[in-house]
């Protein structure tokens, strides 16, 4: 067919706008999915500084087998939070896709849309988990350690606990962008009235 | 008469439905044409069929076989953009249910399908205000559908439909959800658009108020086209 369209322009700020009005309408509901990611987050966080903390003391035989262990669940406790949050908010919207379907949205439209709020939720949900996490894996060393002794030794290996956030914060990124392409993508690929329709 | 005049035709639609192991025939062998600037209205019991029409007609399903042309242009050969274009710029849908986005403005639903078209921001807030003074509505501008009636509502997603200065508006039983007074109020809406702007009405309806608005009237019944009335039928038939 050639009915000799126009490129479509959907602009970075437009996107951000729209992202932005959905988070604070749906406050409460987006509350709930960032704490999902700021637990999952924060659990990761405060096994990893736990695991830093007790190398640079150099207790004893240094990090143990069952920390490897512990860090190993808290990163699939994370993954399965995270992603299961996202997957609910996703699949909780899919009518309103159909919406955006009908007014002339285009399926890359609508993804993007979705991912833009994940990143944002992300970015929050990684940098809140972060901090949190890094508190309480320096707090549940309190005992091993004098808090002069501590801050001496967090001091000297800050460039560590900085990338470790960062890390946090690309993790949060990676998964709630992820978990929430996936199934954007798949709902945004239903006819309009196929979305409409859904129920969940 | 020239091919222009129908702006919506569709010709022999059939649309199965599987539902596991049934196979539901919801259209079975459609046809009917409509001109531009007509108000049709689509009746009929319920199940007949009026909704998957609304939904073929739009390009919002697809149908099992059969052609729908939109201005003379087949849908089934349009790729994704172009449906999106079609559905952006030709058709302004209308709901029972009304559909609009809750987290924004009465203002904003109006502007999201400018936005999908490109309009630029000025004349997107100097357009959607104009059109919400012509729905009634200039005052409601700032506030988000939960605080609108059902018949604002309904007029914000009129006003929404009209963004793009659709061809044709298509409705699905805009007023089963309103009392007697709000939709008589919204099938003059609908009638003064038809009328003063030119735009062609299609409305799938229960609503014995639709009638004698209607140029014509498509009654379908189990799948099929049982009869086609014009107005002046209509009006024999109301004494008979
Ligand atoms: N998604 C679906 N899956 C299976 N069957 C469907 C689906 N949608 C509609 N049908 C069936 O197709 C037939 C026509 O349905 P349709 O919704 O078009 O009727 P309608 O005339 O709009 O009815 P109403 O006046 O109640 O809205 C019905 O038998 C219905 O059960
Ligand atoms: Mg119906």
């Amino acid at each position: 067919m050639s009915l000799d369209l126009p490129e479509p322009k959907f602009s970075i700020s437009e996107v951000f706008y729209l992202s932005y009005s959905n988070i604070k309408r749906r406050f409460f509901r987006s509350v709930i999915t960032a704490l999902g990611i700021i637990l999952g987050i924060a659990f990761m966080a405060a096994l990893l500084t736990n695991s830093l903390i007790l190398d640079w003391l150099q207790t004893g035989s240094g990090v143990e087998a069952y920390q490897y262990w512990l860090v190993g669940i808290s990163l699939i406790v994370a993954f399965g939070g995270i992603t299961n949050s996202m997957l609910m908010a996703v699949n909780e919207r899919v009518k309103e896709i159909g919406v955006y379907k009908c007014i002339g949205g285009l399926d890359s439209h609508i993804v993007r849309l979705f991912i833009v709020e994940a990143l944002l939720l992300g970015i929050l949900g990684g940098f809140l988990g972060g901090i949190i996490g890094i508190g309480m894996g320096i707090g549940i060393n309190l005992n091993r350690a004098s808090l002069q002794e501590l801050s001496v030794l967090l001091e000297s290996n800050i460039t560590s606990l900085i990338l470790l956030l960062l890390a946090c914060i690309v993790l949060a990124i990676v998964l709630t962008s992820l978990a929430t392409f996936i199934p954007a993508r798949r709902a945004s690929k239903l006819s309009p009235a196929e979305a409409l329709r859904y129920e969940n | 008469m020239s091919l222009e005049e129908f702006v919506v035709e569709i010709d022999d639609v059939y649309k199965e439905y599987t539902l596991g192991k049934v196979i539901i025939h919801a259209l079975q062998g459609v046809s009917f044409k409509i001109k531009r600037e007509e108000y049709v209205s689509i009746m009929g019991p319920s199940g007949s069929g009026k909704s998957t029409i609304f939904n073929a007609i739009g390009g919002l399903d697809t149908v099992t076989s059969g052609e729908i042309y939109i201005d003379q242009v087949d849908i089934a050969e349009l790729d994704a953009y172009e449906l999106a274009w079609l559905r952006n710029r030709k058709i302004g849908y209308i709901f029972q249910t009304f559909n609009l986005l809750l987290a924004f403005s009465a203002q904003e639903n109006i502007e999201i399908p400018m936005v999908f078209a490109g309009v630029p921001r000025e004349d997107r807030k100097k357009k959607s205000k104009e059109i919400l003074k012509m729905v009634g509505l200039e005052d409601r501008a700032k506030n988000k559908p939960g605080q609108l009636s059902g018949g604002q509502q309904q007029r914000v997603a009129i006003a929404r439909a009209l963004a793009n200065d659709p061809a044709i508006i298509l409705a699905d039983e805009p007023t089963a959800n309103l009392d007697l007074a709000t939709g008589l109020e919204i099938i003059g809406l609908l009638k003064r658009l038809n009328e003063e702007q030119g735009t062609t009405i299609v409305s799938a309806t229960h609503d014995l108020k639709m009638i004698s608005i209607s140029d014509r009237i498509i009654w379908i019944r189990d799948g099929k086209v049982d009869r086609i009335e014009d107005r002046a039928d209509i009006q024999v038939d109301a004494m008979t």
